[in-house]
């Protein structure tokens, strides 16, 4: 249900049940709604990463939602959008395959253009592990802006990958906070 | 729009026209456009980290919802708690290139090490700015506050990097406490 302005009551207004379930029964309706949004979304299988190019991260799988969510579509995984202005949180964890040397890079463009916002960046000089690399920000979207996540790596592996599976070890969750005028 | 507390109704009590626009118009566009707290903060000039435990400073609003008792640009290290409640800050700290480790740990009301250490960063040979992130739920009475400390090990100094795509952090408000 979209957000409707709320009704402004006047003196000596009276009150029908069509007032009451339109401005009372519906308002609190969609104020409601408009919190449940909430998506947090995972990697299948593993997906490559090029050397030394930034790459975005091609969500394909829904773990969880909020009822209503208008945030993320598979059919355009790499992209979070914002159906309402406001302030949005992003939250990112990825596991990067078992590789040495190099730098394992985290971060997100913002519709695709300017400057890109990196979130945590590690540098492997000791390999034998898997790295995982997190992030998180606010952002302040307007309608119709989107985010994606994108990660870099310079190990000179031209075939290194994000892990996918259905353990979750590569997710992102994405949700609104508020602040809509 | 402030929220305003629902009221109990009782038999006969109305409602008034205004009664129903401060208890239901004017506290549902409070919802919406809730949260009421939140700033996003970042630096204009980069800040000398030493091996000494040293506040980081923001003195650029990105953006803010409220008002700036949440945060102070001259203050700038502080996050602050208007409304008690539960707050979440969440950012990145991006460092210079030298090598050595970096922590990143907060204090509650500037006691030493309290609640904990956000993360703890081993940097490498130079090559590409190092971004480290930070994130910590905290409980919070009014006017309590968080201060983010950096630090240095194995070398003399490191750099905390200004800039919209530099060092930046944001804080929000989780929810009220009742």
């Amino acid at each position: 249900m979209s957000w409707v302005t709320p009704h402004a009551w006047s003196a000596s207004e009276v009150l029908t049940n069509w007032k009451l379930n339109t401005y009372i029964r519906d308002a609190e309706r969609s104020a409601k709604n408009l919190w449940d949004r909430a998506v947090q979304v995972y990697l299948t299988s593993n997906q490559g990463v090029p050397d030394s190019e930034y790459t975005a991260i091609r969500w394909n799988a829904l773990q969880w939602e909020t009822s209503g969510n208008d945030l993320w579509a598979v059919g355009n995984g790499a992209q979070f959008q914002a159906p309402v202005a406001g302030f949005y949180a992003l939250d990112v964890t990825t596991e990067w395959q078992n590789a040495t040397g190099g730098i394992r890079l985290l971060g997100y463009s913002f519709n695709d253009v300017g400057s890109r916002y990196d979130l945590s960046m590690y540098e492997d000089t000791n390999g034998g592990v898997g790295i995982y690399s997190h992030g998180h920000d606010i952002v302040q979207m307007t309608t119709a802006d989107f985010l994606e996540v994108v990660v870099f790596q310079n190990a000179t592996i031209e075939d290194m990958y994000i892990v996918g599976g259905n353990n979750h070890h590569s997710r992102c969750g994405f949700r609104f906070l508020g602040g809509a005028t | 729009m402030a929220w305003t507390q629902p009221v109990t109704w009782t038999t006969s009590s109305g409602p008034s026209a205004a009664q129903l626009n401060a208890q239901l118009r004017d506290n549902l566009l409070s919802l919406r456009n809730n949260n009421d707290w939140l700033v996003h903060c970042s630096k204009s000039a980069g800040q000398s980290i030493t091996t000494a435990q040293t506040a980081i400073t923001f003195n650029v609003h990105d953006y803010i919802v409220g008002t700036t008792a949440i945060h102070s640009t001259a203050s700038g290290s502080k996050f602050m708690a208007p409304v008690a409640g539960y707050y979440r800050l969440i950012g990145t700290a991006v460092w210079n290139q030298t090598s050595g480790y970096r922590q990143l740990s907060c204090r509650l009301n500037g006691a030493t090490d309290s609640p904990d250490t956000l993360n703890v960063m081993w940097e490498g040979a130079a090559g590409f700015p190092r971004e480290q992130f930070g994130s910590i739920n905290q409980p919070m009475t009014t006017a309590d506050y968080l201060e983010i400390f950096g630090k240095v090990y194995n070398n003399t100094s490191g750099t905390i990097i200004s800039g919209a795509t530099g060092t930046r952090f944001g804080w929000y408000l989780l929810g009220a406490s009742t």
